[in-house]
């Protein structure tokens, strides 16, 4: 199993500072002997029992054994002194003879002196942070120490700082295909408008707020069949692999899209995982019908849960850390305490293959959806089922809580709901088009990304319903984008021209009118002038016989 | 000089196998298929093409006959295959020594393209592949999780578990390489079934463009596959790795055929013979005859393989034959080159036409006068006499009872149980002609009490079961196979089970003012509905059209057409019992498994006796005295070197044990020992008893049939161990011979025990000891004090011989 877990060295600043050359030794032992020269061992016996026997003998030896510690043997050294252990294997930081040594801490060793040459203290930290070897035929026993912060919060709260978003991550994916899969996978982070796609070997991470595409992770394992932010939001577990043939689980970091952690090491695909909320555990399962917990802190094998009869088809840790439940394909689900693995509530109820388990954020009920067409909530004291309502008809293929406790369904009746926390629906989305595999709420629960059988991803408004964006599990590649771009600016270009044109064609039109109107408006004025002047000589001549006919008389 | 002879004989052999090989001239050529139409740019036919020779050897010369195309513009020839270029019509003329035949060629959209099918292109593929038969995704339950039909009997059921029942898992349409449905028959992942076909394949290609289409689903008015032609239909293979290609064309509801050689499932009956390669080509191997089948949708169809070997040399026969029946017979015979036995002596078809028309042995006198006519017919007058005994009756009645289940059950009290025994006897007795005794049975309504025949409908109550039988007794057809999914290996389909089974969906009962009495009437109302998507079916008659029931009684409608010549099973399939019933095996075996995968083993005789039952008015006296007549039935049980091997062309007499009923009854008879059975009188012989349910320990251990199902083969006539130790210790023998009053007034009446001994031969098996036999006989005789002891002892040692217990 360890050879699968690679201590991806110097995440940001969250990677425990080890000295060069144990991380060297690190990861030339565990994950590649053929490429790292093994570096000299650093022993006990060869490099470390000189120092001590220069400068701290004199009273740290077996006949004085000053505070019970004598450093004159391994055996002396190992047993530790009146305050206990004196070093960790390991892990230097945690060591009290290096914090003394090293004057981190009182009383500074050697007492009243001044700290033994940085040389010689190099020595003595990479001695046991290689795993305090006592010879060259020694093996070190590390306890190892996870590759990151553990200090995540419940799943309730908001850690500090921005919620972790992809930074400059590439957009290019990993391979393009013409035709989307049915939709395998969703997520969207806890905290920040940020939704992650399955796809074929990769996941695409959209923006919820304007569907842009932030980035594209790779999965060369083959199909992601689960996504999962981490509580915190800034880690995303994919768990997929080939289906008849490996499975795997791998955990990238949000902000830089690296991998952090890659463990399990099935004989099918991955159909159900979860990282828990301080990111110390790993569960997973699938076709093999056993659930894995794994530690993140050195890959290892924790717990094997072999209580189930068919496929896990869905897992999930409690927002709190503190239990675990898991479904199978047959209708079965447990909930087990997450450290010990014991068992802890058997739910027993659906009637056909559980497809998808949700935790409300305060882990106290479970919701779960199955192939009978119903969504079940559970509470977690006597492990009651608490309510069960039809759903989708034909079967429900996911649901999921929001952190304000509603939740969101879909299924095979191609439907997505929103239903309150009671069961009450709330709205229906417009169908899909063939039958819905999977949805998410986004961050804010304002947004409901759902997936289909034809590999659409549609985002909505919970609000009204409306869709606004697609999210395509299969983006297109940077080559396609840039030649649509192309096209569009010679499309506007062209456009621009023809209104130009256009536009030259009617001022030619008003120019030509405005002669025809001139030349009629002439000619209107000379026809009234005309008339004025026949007007003019008429009222003339009528004056003119009208002085006649008087003068006649 | 005895070396010069040797030499002499291999130069005649040589020279013998060289006029009889492949040097004869062709005498017919022959071209499959018998005409070429190509249409849209994905269509082909391949051709082959046939010689046969003046002795009936047929030969692939397809690669040796030269090919002119009339218009090579129009079509595309690689190898065998053509392929469409242009539009229009043109010939091609196959030559091959001489000979030519011609075959009409058409293009039509030569350049159109044929778009995906999931019913037409992708489903038999599954089949081909192997994907679901019952031992793989055909199972009731599936396999490792994926179900699909049993040989595809639902393609929609199917279309949607292999695309939308468990989501992106088996299909993925972004790169549909990576398709489940792909990378497991491919071998590229691991899969149970291991790999079924490579990427480079042709099944890889049509899924592959299936599923780049976007798996589409049919329209609902997409052709169906309505025939399946297999080529050439028959074919005689000359010595061992002469090879026959085979070719299959399915034809489709919309006027257009297609090559389906590589989509067609092969299957031969006999590997040692004839196997046959998935391609369709047949390499012959030892001698035999072998049928070989092409399974496509729900179509099967034979073509029958003979294979001989090389440099055979054969004369046949010239005796004349006595009737039909020997013609066909011997036809058959002269195929695969086996020479009859001769006919048998008077003395054994005495004993064997006795045994067979009455179910007793022939008496003393009988025999003593048979052996010393001289009259030339007396064969044909004996046949005459024995037809005219009761006996004969009841030996069909206790054979139809035995079918029709006759016994009593918590349902049919005995006294209805005795009188639908007595009606079957009557039936038979006063000749009423067969297709009118099913009518009367089949379409009866009443009580069962008032009209027996409605018994029919009691003992059995169930509307399919009630179908099935009906199909088994009266058509030789087992549709049980068509309950759940098509047959896998006849023609016919859950859609013809079930509209069958319409037939018997609206039989009323209510019960007679007697409890015991079941009124059976027509209720006008019921159907039965296909369990698929619960359409209603109409009544259809098994292999037959749909006729009007409106307002008429079902039954009625169907009895009209089931016992009549339009229905091609009755007389054949009743004919066929007939004739198992005295050639100890049927022309089709079992008799009531008539189906395109398990053929007659002489088609022409199977349709000419059912031909001739029609044409005697179903009169089946008739028929048997054809049979009788026949040389082939008067054979000799010992086989010639040519025929030892034959099983199944009546090419000499089957040695048979006698039926438990007419068994007992023999000894009965030898013994002059009465039975009592229950119910009947003291006297009674076993063919009469009427209750299936009353049995003796002998007839039961003796393969009595305990008439719980309609099948033929519930009457055995193996032999077991009990049987053996029941006729040397068990009661019945010996109960029989110590209270045998028989020899002992024989030896009173002052007869010598050798005189006795040889009344017993005569009795019991129709013939006197011989010479030899008489002379230990004598010894035995001499060294017993007691001569009733002797001459027991030596009825019970010939009545535990299998002369005795054996028809032969």
């Amino acid at each position: 199993m360890s050879s699968f877990f690679h201590k991806t060295s110097l995440i940001g600043g969250l990677v425990v500072v080890l000295s060069t050359v144990a991380g060297q030794r690190a990861v030339a032992d565990e994950a590649k002997p053929a490429e790292a020269k093994p570096p000299a061992k650093i022993t006990y016996d060869e490099h470390v029992r000189p120092i001590f026997r220069e400068h701290c003998f004199s009273c740290h030896n077996q006949d004085t054994k000053k505070s019970d510690l004598s450093l004159a043997s391994f055996a002396g050294i190992s047993q530790g002194g009146s305050t206990g252990p004196v070093f960790q294997p390991g892990d230097a930081d945690g060591s009290r003879l290096w914090s003394l040594v090293s004057h981190a801490e009182e009383p500074k060793m050697p007492p009243n002196q001044d700290k033994l040459p940085a040389a010689k203290l190099d020595v003595i930290k990479a001695w046991i942070a290689g795993g305090a070897l006592e010879n060259d035929g020694s093996v070190a026993k590390i306890k190892k120490q996870p590759a990151i912060n553990l200090s995540a919060s419940g799943g309730a709260t908001k850690p500090e700082g921005p919620p972790p978003m992809p930074e400059k991550l590439p957009r290019q994916p990993v391979v393009y295909t013409a035709r989307a899969a049915a939709v395998t996978a969703l997520a969207a982070s806890p905290w920040a408008p940020l939704v992650a796609v399955a796809g074929q070997k990769q996941i695409s991470l959209y923006n919820s707020d304007n569907a842009q595409l932030l980035g594209v992770l790779a999965f060369p394992e083959g199909t992601p069949h689960i996504l999962k932010f981490s509580r915190s939001g800034s880690l995303l577990l994919a768990g997929g692999g080939v289906g008849a043939k490996s499975g795997s689980v791998i955990v990238y970091d949000v902000k830089s899209g690296k991998r952090v952690f890659e463990v399990g090491d099935e004989l099918d695909v991955v159909l159900a995982a979860d990282i828990n909320e301080d990111h110390t555990r790993i569960a997973l399962g699938g076709p093999g019908r056993v659930v894995r917990i794994y530690s993140t802190a050195d890959g290892s094998l924790v717990h094997e849960i072999r209580k189930h009869t068919e496929w896990i088809y869905a897992l999930e840790f409690s927002p709190d850390g503190v239990l675990l439940a898991t479904a199978d394909r047959s209708g079965g689900m447990f909930v087990w305490e997450a450290e010990t693995a014991r068992e802890y509530q058997n739910l027993a109820g659906h009637k056909g293959a559980i497809t998808d388990v949700t935790w409300r954020i305060d882990s106290n009920v479970l919701a779960s959806s199955s192939e009978d067409g119903t969504i079940k909530l559970w509470e977690m004291d006597g492990g009651k089922e608490i309510k069960s309502w039809a759903a989708h008809g034909g079967g429900v293929a996911s649901v999921e809580f929001s952190k304000d406790g509603k939740l969101v369904s879909a299924g095979r009746d191609r439907t997505t709901k929103i239903w309150d926390g009671n069961g009450a629906a709330i709205r229906e989305l417009p169908a899909l088009g063939d039958i819905a595999t999977e949805v998410a709420f986004t961050h804010d629960a304002a947004r409901v990304a759902a997936g289909d059988w034809l590999g659409e991803v549609r985002l909505s408004e919970v609000a009204d319903g409306k869709q606004v964006a697609q999210l395509p599990p299969n983006p297109p590649t940077l080559e396609m984008l840039v030649q649509s771009q192309t096209a569009a600016a010679a499309t506007t270009a062209d456009a621009a021209k023809k209104a130009a044109a256009e536009l030259a064609a009617a001022e030619a039109v008003v120019a030509e009118k405005a002669k025809v109107s001139k030349a009629a408006a002439e000619a209107a004025a000379a026809a009234q002038a005309n008339l004025q002047n026949l007007l003019a000589e008429k009222a003339a001549f009528d004056q003119t016989q009208s002085a006649q006919a008087s003068t006649g008389k | 000089m005895k070396r010069t002879t040797f030499h002499a004989l291999a130069w005649l052999a040589a020279m013998a196998s060289v006029a009889s090989a492949a040097d004869a001239p062709a005498v017919k050529l022959e071209a499959f298929p018998p005409d070429v139409q190509l249409t849209t740019n994905r269509d082909r036919q391949k051709f082959i093409v046939v010689a046969t020779r003046g002795d009936g050897v047929t030969q692939d010369v397809t690669a040796a006959a030269k090919v002119t195309l009339a218009n090579p513009a129009l079509v595309r020839m690689e190898g065998n295959t053509l392929y469409p270029a242009a539009d229009g019509a043109t010939t091609l003329a196959l030559e091959y020594q001489g000979q030519t035949v011609t075959l009409p060629v058409t293009v039509k959209d030569a350049t159109v393209e044929r778009p995906i099918s999931f019913k037409l292109d992708v489903m038999p593929v599954f089949m081909r592949s192997g994907c679901n038969t019952g031992s793989c995704h055909g199972a009731a339950r599936g396999k490792d999780g994926f179900n699909l039909s049993l040989f595809g009997y639902d393609p929609d059921g199917d279309h949607h578990r292999i695309t939308h029942e468990i989501g992106f898992r088996r299909v993925n349409l972004a790169l549909p390489r990576e398709s489940m449905l792909l990378q497991k028959p491919d071998g590229s992942v691991p899969h149970t079934g291991g790999k079924r076909f490579a990427p480079d394949s042709e099944y890889y290609a049509t899924v592959l463009r299936w599923l780049e289409a976007g798996v589409p689903k049919d329209a609902p008015e997409v052709a169906t596959p309505t025939a399946l032609e297999l080529y050439p239909p028959k074919a005689v293979l000359e010595g061992q790795d002469t090879k026959q290609q085979f070719i299959a064309r399915a034809r489709y509801s919309d006027g257009t055929d297609r090559d389906v050689t590589n989509l067609v499932v092969f299957l031969t009956n006999n590997d040692n013979s004839a196997p046959i390669s998935a391609d369709g080509l047949v390499t012959a191997a030892a001698r035999g005859e072998a049928f070989i089948m092409a399974r496509f949708a729900t179509h099967t169809v034979g073509s029958q393989v003979l294979v001989l070997p090389k440099d055979l040399q054969y004369a046949p026969p010239t005796t004349p034959p006595a009737n039909y029946v020997d013609e066909l017979v011997n036809a058959k015979l002269q195929r695969i080159r086996v020479l009859p036995s001769d006919l048998c002596s008077d003395e054994v078809f005495l004993r064997r036409a006795t045994i067979d028309i009455t179910g007793l042995l022939p008496t003393i006198e009988e025999y003593q006068s048979f052996v010393a006519d001289a009259d030339p017919a007396k064969r044909a007058k004996l046949v005459d006499r024995l037809l005219e005994r009761k006996e004969f009756s009841e030996i069909w009645a206790l054979k139809w009872a035995n079918l029709l289940m006759v016994k009593t059950t918590n349902e049919v009290s005995y006294k209805s149980m005795f009188l639908y025994s007595n009606w079957l006897t009557n039936q038979i007795s006063s000749n009423v002609p067969l297709n009118q005794m099913v009518q009367n049975l089949l379409s009866a309504n009443g009580g069962t009490f008032k009209n027996p025949a409605t018994n029919y409908y009691q003992i059995e109550r169930d509307t399919l079961k009630t179908a099935e039988n009906v199909a088994q007794v009266f058509m030789g057809i087992r549709t049980q196979c068509t309950q759940c999914h098509n047959h896998p290996f006849d023609r016919w389909t859950m859609d013809d089970y079930y509209s069958f089974a319409a037939f018997f969906a609206q039989i009323g009962r209510k019960q007679g003012e007697d409890y015991r009495e079941t009124i059976i009437f027509n209720s006008g109302g019921g159907e039965v509905n296909h369990p698929v998507g619960a359409r209603r079916m109409a009544p259809k008659f098994l292999g037959g059209p749909t006729p009007d029931v409106n307002g008429k009684d079902r039954r009625e409608v169907l009895v009209k057409w089931l016992a009549s010549p339009e229905n091609p099973f009755f007389a054949t399939s009743v004919a066929n019992r007939v004739w198992a019933h005295f050639f100890g095996l049927g022309i089709v075996e079992p008799v009531d498994d008539i189906r395109v995968s398990n053929p007659a083993s002489n088609p022409e005789l199977f349709q000419a006796l059912g031909a001739k039952l029609t044409s005697y008015n179903y009169d089946f006296k008739q028929l048997v005295r054809d049979m009788c007549n026949s040389q082939t039935y008067q054979r000799a049980s010992q086989a010639n070197a040519s025929n030892a091997d034959d099983t199944k062309n009546f090419s000499h007499s089957k040695i048979r044990r006698i039926p438990a009923e007419n068994l007992l009854d023999c000894l009965t008879q030898v013994t002059e020992i009465q039975e009592k059975f229950q119910g009947l009188p003291l006297g009674s012989r076993a063919v009469q008893i009427a209750d299936g349910q009353a049995s003796n320990y002998f007839l039961s251990s003796f393969g009595r049939s305990p008439r719980t199902t309609a099948c033929a083969g519930e009457a055995t006539t193996e032999p077991t161990l009990s049987q053996a130790l029941h006729m040397i210790n068990g009661d019945t023998l010996t109960r029989k011979i110590g209270e045998s009053k028989r020899l002992q007034k024989q030896l009173d009446a002052g007869q010598k025990p050798a005189q006795v001994v040889e009344t017993i031969y005569m009795a019991c098996l129709s013939r006197k000891p011989s010479p030899d036999e008489m002379q230990r006989l004598d010894a035995l005789l001499a060294a017993e004090p007691n001569p009733r002891n002797a001459v027991d002892d030596i009825l019970w040692a010939v009545l535990n011989s299998r002369e005795f217990l054996f028809n032969h």
